[in-house]
């Protein structure tokens, strides 16, 4: 992270959610984001950003300034700060995600993609669709076909196969 | 200097099932293979065809799967087809990114379509493969430049020949394991006793691979002349295996150990119930216990 000396003025840059509110940052915080990075070399620095709306933001700014200060000695701390920010709701965790993922930050996308992984271990079919709310778009004869065709996955005797789940 | 803004495309993605399929493949990435096989896979469509990126595809590793008393049970044809089902999916998947394949109980055409698809392998981990032969091994010697770690431990189809053979044309391998079984065999398996045997292998292993870093024999019939052609030839060796090797004497060994001059690691073919593994910063010459030859053959 290249960060400016004391004596220099530190460039700062706008932000601007979707609901055009601004937020002021440093540019050597923000380049965190490969998406506002590309911009400010083309000399912008005023950043709207119409996919993320004010409250993901404003986390998205907390994110970037905890890891703008990383060094060698506060490695904990930022842990200690990752753990605690993913315990969001699920909902919070998917506009996080499609913000991070927007503005190309390879970190939070690591960090939250971990985060729905942990999530969804050893957990059932059913229940993952539940989780992220995804409906079954298998009719019963592609789902039997499917399971046909990935029999060695299933133990012998288990039955995977939950017909009420529709 | 302007302060310009940023023309930018609003492009609302709100949508959860537009999550691009990078995200998507970077959360499956982290979920175990039983994860993806049993239940990721079936969740919907979407997630049906992002289970078969070749990014989700490069390692097949059942080890877990297999606890060792479940040897005996797992070696039925249908249970082996399984396997081969399932490996026959995930190489065609992998679309050539397969680098580690650790299984058991696989067929002869299991290894060939591997060879024939993996150019990229790494590790090939497939001890107790009964069905396994040297065409195999040959194809993949041939198809899998790569290959590291080796491991056909209890395969008793698979001969020297293949131990050459990939010796000569996968210059990376450091790791073998070519273990054998104790118990009372089936008969096919007898001639495996025999030393001559053991020797052949050993040979295989001296001459054309000098670059082993880790070699384990477990059960070897070897005798002195197999055990001294590996120390001349792999000069490279950290770690060795003997356990089990009676034909071999510890003057052999103590032989072996100065020969070769990078060995941190030796066990010893001591068949007492005391350890039997034993860590040497300074080479200990003799043990009492093997100076007989009674077990040569």
């Amino acid at each position: 992270m290249a960060s400016s000396s004391k004596t220099e003025q530190k460039k700062m840059l706008i932000l601007k959610s979707s609901e055009e509110e601004e937020f002021e940052i440093e540019e050597s915080i923000a380049v965190q984001s490969g998406t506002i990075k590309n911009m400010v070399e083309d000399d912008f620095t005023l950043i709207p950003l119409p996919n993320v709306d004010t409250e993901t933001l404003i986390k998205i700014i907390k994110y970037m300034k905890k890891h703008g200060e990383k060094t060698k000695s506060n490695e904990k701390d930022i842990e200690e700060f990752d753990k605690e920010f993913v315990k969001k709701s699920f909902t919070e965790l998917k506009e996080l995600v499609l913000a991070a993922n927007y503005l190309h930050i390879t970190s939070l996308i690591d960090l939250l993609c971990q985060a729905f992984a942990d999530r969804i271990k050893n957990k059932s079919v059913k229940a993952i669709r539940e989780i992220f709310g995804i409906p079954n778009d298998f009719t019963p004869e592609e789902e039997a076909e499917v399971y046909e065709q990935h029999k060695w996955a299933h133990e012998e005797g288990k039955e995977h196969i939950d017909h009420s789940a529709y | 200097m302007a302060d310009e803004e940023a023309k930018i495309e609003a492009r609302p993605i709100h949508n959860w099932a537009e999550l691009t399929q990078l995200c998507l493949i970077n959360i499956l990435s982290r979920l175990s293979i039983e994860d993806l096989w049993r239940n990721a896979r079936f969740v919907c469509k979407h997630w049906f065809q992002a289970c078969k990126d070749p990014k989700l595809n490069s390692v097949i590793d059942l080890e877990t799967q297999f606890r060792e008393s479940d040897n005996e049970s797992r070696s039925n044809p249908e249970f082996e087809q399984k396997i081969d089902s399932m490996i026959r999916s995930v190489v065609g998947w992998s679309d050539g990114s397969l680098t580690h394949v650790r299984v058991k109980h696989c067929s002869d055409r299991s290894i060939a379509l591997i060879a024939e698809r993996s150019p990229n392998l790494q590790v090939l981990s497939i001890p107790s493969c009964p069905h396994v032969t040297d065409k195999a091994m040959s194809e993949i010697a041939f198809g899998c430049p790569l290959l590291s770690e080796l491991d056909i431990s209890f395969c008793y189809q698979i001969s020297h020949r293949s131990l050459a053979l990939i010796g000569q044309h996968c210059p990376s391998l450091r790791i073998l394991r070519r273990n054998l079984m104790t118990r009372l065999f089936p008969s096919e398996q007898e001639s495996f006793l025999r030393p001559h045997h053991g020797d052949y292998e050993a040979a295989a292993i001296g001459k054309f691979m000098p670059q082993l870093v880790q070699l384990e024999l477990r059960f070897s019939p070897m005798t002195s002349k197999g055990l001294a052609l590996i120390s001349e030839g792999c000069v490279n060796l950290e770690h060795l295996d003997l356990f089990g090797c009676t034909n071999v004497t510890s003057r052999d060994i103590a032989n072996a150990s100065s020969s070769l001059k990078k060995l941190k690691t030796l066990k010893k073919p001591n068949l007492s119930l005391e350890s039997n593994t034993e860590r040497y910063g300074h080479w200990q010459l003799y043990d009492d216990r093997f100076q007989t030859d009674f077990f040569r053959i």
